[in-house]
């Protein structure tokens, strides 16, 4: 009975995650190599961030953004400036009393940042959501 | 009670931050794909600096690692210089057997020099918790340099008595494949700083290269030291067609460019067209057409059904996830995997946790374990 509900909460801890599989591959059998055995694959839709119901707040945007585009540079005590992992940090690249004008903004929507891969060319919802973080205060 | 430490032990494997993205069945077994990372330039090499932390390389230079208790990458600091351009620059990564007390990482890369480009293989110490290397040394360049930007090889590999391992391509300029006066199109052995052992097999030779190993190779951008036999196996790139799975022997030619599988990009014969000579090693398998393979892993152990006892590589042309059995023939059949992914998959590694990583050219990195969702 325990492993029943234990069970049921890993997937639905899963679920969370993940949304229902959505496509579905079956390898064709190529005339160029002889398959071994039957591969079924089964593609899963990750979702999408829902940017619109997080609350505007620092841990969303770490968990959201910078930990996607900018932990390997910015996480951490030795990391390059500004730490993004750190709250009181971060603070310093945000100008509270001209918000547009905070260089974590700049950087980002200039797409100076990352430098490899700007990011608004790659998720214009977190650049959004960063956006809308910043001009709302910065709050914790 | 028993049911209780299985489930104890799904929680553990399955990491909050890894994202499912496939799931597959191989007859009654059934595989789950989770990505660990992305967002990096081509991943081209992976490595394990312990069950939590893994290294890799990007092409463009960078070294990071990636807390797999976290998922956080970290960039370290005082990476080599390399020429990244064409197929070349970052390529693979290696830790030295006994790096727990030496520190010794070691890298593939394409080197400038005065009259072009080449293979090189340099080493330094990682302080780990700095984050940081220490000075960067060269203990091998390959020679001749060309102004070509194609064929670097190359994977990294150490055999049980510390010997180091390591493809060279052979630029383009296939008959050096053939010439022991050139590096190029070898397979290369050394002692960890860089001397040239004694037993290597030219070391007697007039006019012959002493590090070299074997030769007549293309383009090997597979190597595995496989600790239950302690066999070294290879993989190469053919031209159209012709990729190759080898059993690496000392002094011992593998036929580039007189015998091929494979053909001309212009669909002619390679030479002569032959396959077969006396003198010269045959695959243990071969593609035709080319699978592009860019890695090389023999998987041990019961994990992942699928792959046990199997040769494991990545194909980047016909992007999918490569395994065919290792006492296969040349026309034993082949799974393959991860087509749904659409990616160039770089390197595959097998975890400390008997777990397959994968790497893409897409700049991420995935993990296969058994279980569904």
């Amino acid at each position: 009975m325990i492993w029943l509900r234990l069970t049921v909460l890993v997937t639905l801890l899963s679920a969370c995650t993940h949304a229902i599989v959505t496509s579905e591959r079956q390898p064709a059998q190529s005339l160029e190599y002889r398959s071994c055995q039957p591969i079924q694959e089964q593609m899963i839709q990750v979702r999408a961030v829902d940017f619109g119901r997080l609350e505007k707040n620092f841990k969303n945007v770490k968990d959201n953004v910078f930990k996607n585009h900018c932990a390997s540079c910015h996480f951490g005590p030795d990391a390059y400036k500004p730490q993004l992992d750190d709250y009181t940090a971060a603070l310093e690249y945000v100008d509270l009393n001209s918000p547009e004008k905070s260089r974590l903004l700049q950087s980002v929507e200039k797409g100076t940042m990352p430098p490899s891969y700007p990011l608004t060319n790659r998720d214009r919802a977190a650049v959004a959501f960063l956006r809308a973080w910043v001009l709302d205060g910065a709050q914790r | 009670m028993k049911n209780l430490i299985f489930l104890g032990l799904t929680l553990i494997t399955f990491s909050a931050w890894a994202q499912p993205v496939m799931q597959f069945k191989a007859g009654s077994e059934s595989y789950v794909v989770e990505k660990l990372t992305d967002g990096h330039g081509t991943i081209w090499g992976v490595e394990f600096i312990n069950s939590d932390l893994l290294i890799f390389t990007e092409k463009n230079g960078r070294i990071q690692t990636l807390d797999l208790k976290t998922g956080v990458p970290r960039l370290l600091q005082n990476l080599p210089k390399i020429y990244d351009a064409g197929q070349g620059g970052l390529l693979d990564i290696a830790l030295h057997p006994e790096f727990k007390e030496n520190s010794w990482v070691y890298v593939t890369y394409a080197k400038k020099v005065t009259n072009g480009q080449t293979t090189a293989v340099a080493r330094a110490r990682l302080d780990v918790a700095e984050g940081r290397f220490d000075k960067w040394e060269d203990i091998f360049v390959a020679r001749p340099a060309f102004s070509t930007s194609h064929h670097y090889g190359s994977r990294i590999v150490f055999d049980k008595e510390g010997y180091i391992y390591f493809g060279v391509g052979e630029r383009g300029q296939a008959d050096l494949a053939q010439q022991l006066t050139a590096h190029n199109g070898k397979v290369i052995r050394l002692f960890d700083d860089g001397r040239v052992p004694s037993d290597n097999p030219f070391v007697a030779t007039p006019g012959a290269l002493p590090e070299i190993w074997s030769y007549g190779h293309r383009n090997p951008q597979g190597l595995h030291y496989d600790k239950k036999t302690g066999n070294i196996y290879e993989q190469e790139h053919g031209p159209k067609g012709g990729d190759e799975i080898n059993l690496v022997v000392k002094g011992k030619n593998y036929g580039w460019p007189v015998i091929t599988y494979g053909r001309e990009y212009s669909g002619g014969q390679v030479g002569r067209g032959e396959t077969a000579r006396p003198g010269m090693e045959q695959p243990l398998k071969y593609f035709v057409p080319s699978i592009a393979p860019s890695s090389l892993l023999v998987y041990r152990g019961p994990k992942l059904k699928i792959f046990s006892d199997k040769f494991v590589s990545g194909a980047l042309a016909l992007q999918h996830l490569n395994a065919v059995a290792v006492d296969g023939v040349a026309t034993a059949c082949e799974d393959r995997l991860l087509l749904g992914l659409n990616e160039r998959i770089r390197d595959v590694k097998q975890g400390p946790d008997g777990l397959v990583y994968v790497s893409s050219d897409n700049g991420r990195i995935y993990r296969i374990r058994a279980g569904s969702l």
